[in-house]
């Protein structure tokens, strides 16, 4: 049941664009529609109805509609108006719609053209229109016209029966057809929605894969075995060119003379299918320079290559740094060496002349020279000794940050043992005391390590010299993955306020004639152990011993400690 | 300590201080033999040849040949390869006697030939001591290989 509203249909003209012509809508209705008062009196039709009717609405409107539509006066059991009249008499009691059956009601022929009745069959219904009361406002009249229908159904009258079944057949057939159309429609439309949904998910893949292009950072490309590129993306703008005077040269032309070859090389496996990975070339800029550029390319069957290429520039410039530099250090090392073997030489000789001659003063001369003369040339004669000791122990520090170190597993309690064995072999009538415990092999230059260990376990033989009870220690501790290795000795010590530069070169706690010493020996240690990317520190007080501690390798993870054997 | 004239230490040292304490730690340690010294490696060469400067008489097979490393116009090891190359000096004693304690030059000078690497050290007292071992060895217990005795 519709509402209308009284103003509308009549009274508006043609109405203003934003509103809707409903009075048009229903006049184009496809359907024969009447709408009259409840007295029965036509105030709108459509253009069908007058169509099927035959009549003009100007002439029709406002006035009764059995009036226009009167009986076929030739017809004697014409019903068309009674039975008419009674359905609408029952929608206007009962206020609800009234289906009438196929209906007889010849429709005239307009007076021009003679006025004539025609037959004609219909199925009528009939639907109030109610007010906001609940009277009957409107009744509309909706006609299907049936009498081509009705006229097929009485055609052979002789075969009445069969016309029937024919007829219902063809009603059948009709019906089944019309049952069909409207699943084949049902299933077009599903069709249609699902073409709709995968053209809208190619559209998003579509936009999602454009995003992906532009907005790389690494250039994407699209080429062909043909030489060109056919898409770019932004990031290719990095070279300088547009992205049509890329898709116009034949990249080729691009390359570095010197990659050319290869480069076409490279293009000739990918048409025969083959992947390229990291495959390396120089593109010239627009400006002139080149760039490096790292590629990965896949080919399709139809000869499209899909590539990204990455400028690895910056890599390579650092790459030929780095050689650069290594070639410095080595070149810088060659030199070194060459200067530390003639400092050994030339400096040494006039040392040997220096002492000699003061020796030779001494035993050939004793007659000319008196106690402090004889004191001078000692001194002078110490001096020589002296500066030799010092420069074999600058050479050897300088040796062992020059030579290479042969990584092996080594036994350090056993080479501590052999280290005191000889310290012993020099001195038999000390009694020293001398634990060493069981250690991890390491994995280390032996011949360094030997070296470390003769300065470490030398220097405690040396501060124990004046104790009664000596007393060295060599042994391991773990301190979470690392394994600590320490000598300790209870010899004279030292404070550890004093000990800032205990490693330092040249640095020494005691003077000469308490313990004799170069002073280098501590800073040869730490530059072994620092070889071996370990650490060193120490812990002493005066008088009271001291102790070393290191390890041989980087922490925790990396620790070059072989599983031990447990040999001593 | 050895007085047998016969047997000669030649030594090979381009340094004078070097020279004189040599000739000294070989006297104060009572070592009488005739000592004949060549100051550069051409010298040396000309003397164990007779060529050159000391051409014109046999060659002399010295007891002991004690070579420093340094020498200028050839060096030491060079002067070693082209003993070791000439039958007549071939199995020649030569003892180098030198500053260096690189392994490089102890390595060429063995595989060179050389049948002995003594280092000088710094110190007279222990040059001589050195010096003393040496000649103990070489000029009394040291057999020498028969072609190389003088004539």
């Amino acid at each position: 049941m519709t509402r209308l509203d009284p103003q509308a249909t009549s009274v508006r003209a043609l109405g203003t664009p934003e509103e809707t012509d409903f009075r048009v809508l229903f006049e184009s209705c496809p359907g024969l529609y009447l709408v009259l008062t409840p007295e029965l009196r036509i105030i709108a039709v459509s253009n069908a109805y007058c169509h099927a009717t035959m009549t003009k609405r100007e002439e029709i409107l406002g006035r009764g509609l059995f009036e226009v539509f009167p009986d076929n006066p030739d017809d004697k059991e014409a019903t068309g108006v009674a039975n008419l009249r009674a359905s609408l008499g029952r929608v206007l009691t009962e206020k609800r719609p009234d289906a009438m059956a196929v209906q007889k009601y010849d429709v005239a022929r307009p007076a021009s053209e003679g006025g004539a009745f025609e037959e004609r069959f219909w199925s009528p219904i009939n639907s109030p229109v109610l007010d906001d009361a609940g009277r009957v406002r409107y009744i509309i009249h909706r006609a299907e016209d049936v009498t081509e229908f009705v006229r097929l159904k009485q055609q052979t009258a002789a075969d009445a029966k069969l016309d029937e079944t024919r007829a219902g057949q063809m009603e059948a057939e009709i019906f089944l057809r019309a049952q069909e159309i409207q699943r084949a429609n049902s299933a077009l439309r599903s069709l249609q929605t699902e073409l709709e949904e995968r053209v809208a998910e190619l559209d998003r893949q579509k936009k999602l894969f454009d995003q992906f292009f532009k907005l790389s950072l690494d250039m994407l490309c699209i080429a062909g075995t043909d030489g060109y590129f056919r898409r770019v993306n932004p990031a290719f703008e990095a070279l300088g060119y547009t992205s049509e005077e890329l898709t116009k040269t034949p990249f080729i032309d691009l390359v570095h003379p010197d990659d050319r070859a290869k480069t076409l090389a490279e293009v000739e496996k990918l048409s025969r299918g083959a992947l390229t990975i990291g495959f390396e070339n120089r593109y010239r800029c627009k400006d002139g320079t080149y760039r490096w550029l790292s590629w990965m390319t896949a080919p399709d069957p139809n000869g499209t290559l899909y590539a990204v290429a990455r400028d690895i520039t910056d890599q390579k410039l650092d790459e030929q740094e780095l050689r650069r530099a290594k070639e410095t250090a080595e070149a810088a090392n060659r030199e070194l060496e060459a200067f530390s073997y003639s400092v050994a030489h030339d400096l040494r000789a006039p040392l040997r002349g220096i002492n000699g001659f003061a020796q030779a003063l001494l035993e050939d001369f004793a007659a000319n020279f008196n106690t402090e003369g004889a004191d001078y040339l000692r001194r002078i004669e110490a001096g020589a000794r002296r500066m030799g000791y010092l420069i074999d122990a600058l050479l050897g520090l300088s040796r062992i940050t020059r030579t290479q170190l042969h990584r092996q597993p080594v036994d350090l309690g056993r080479l501590a043992s052999a280290v005191l064995e000889e310290l012993r072999a020099g001195a038999p009538d000390r009694r020293v005391d001398v634990v060493i415990a069981p250690a991890p092999k390491v994995n280390g230059d032996p011949d360094l390590l030997r070296a470390l260990l003769d300065n470490l376990l030398g220097n405690a033989w040396k501060f124990t010299s004046q104790k009664a009870d000596a007393r060295i220690e060599f042994g391991t501790k773990q301190d979470g993955g690392d394994t600590i290795f320490f000598i300790r000795d209870n010899g004279a010590g030292f404070a550890m306020d004093h000990a800032t530069r205990l490693f330092a070169p040249f640095q020494r706690l005691h003077t000469e004639k308490q313990f004799p010493g170069t002073g280098i020996g501590l800073a040869t240690v730490q530059r072994i152990v620092l070889r071996h990317e370990g650490r060193i520190w120490a812990e002493a007080a005066a008088q009271q011993g001291a102790t070393f501690y290191f390890t041989l390798g980087p922490s925790e993870s990396k620790s070059p400690i072989v599983p031990s054997e447990h040999a001593q | 300590m050895s007085k047998n004239p016969e047997k000669i230490i030649f030594l090979v040292e381009d340094n004078p201080d070097d020279e004189l304490l040599t000739l000294r730690a070989f006297k104060k340690m009572g070592i009488m033999n005739e000592v004949v010294v060549a100051h550069d490696g051409v010298e040396a060469l000309d003397f164990l040849f007779a060529t050159g400067t000391h051409a014109g008489r046999d060659a002399i097979s010295p007891q002991v040949t004690l070579l420093d490393l340094n020498l200028p116009k050839l060096n030491g090891l060079e002067v070693l390869r082209r003993l070791r190359e000439d039958p007549r000096t071939k199995l020649l004693p030569v003892v180098i006697l030198t500053s260096s304690k690189e392994d490089e030059d102890i390595v060429r000078g063995y595989t060179l030939g050389a049948n002995s690497y003594v280092r000088k050290p710094v110190d007279f007292t222990e040059f001589a001591e050195a010096v003393k071992s040496l000649g103990m060895f070489w000029l009394l217990l040291n057999e020498t290989p028969p072609a190389a005795r003088a004539p």
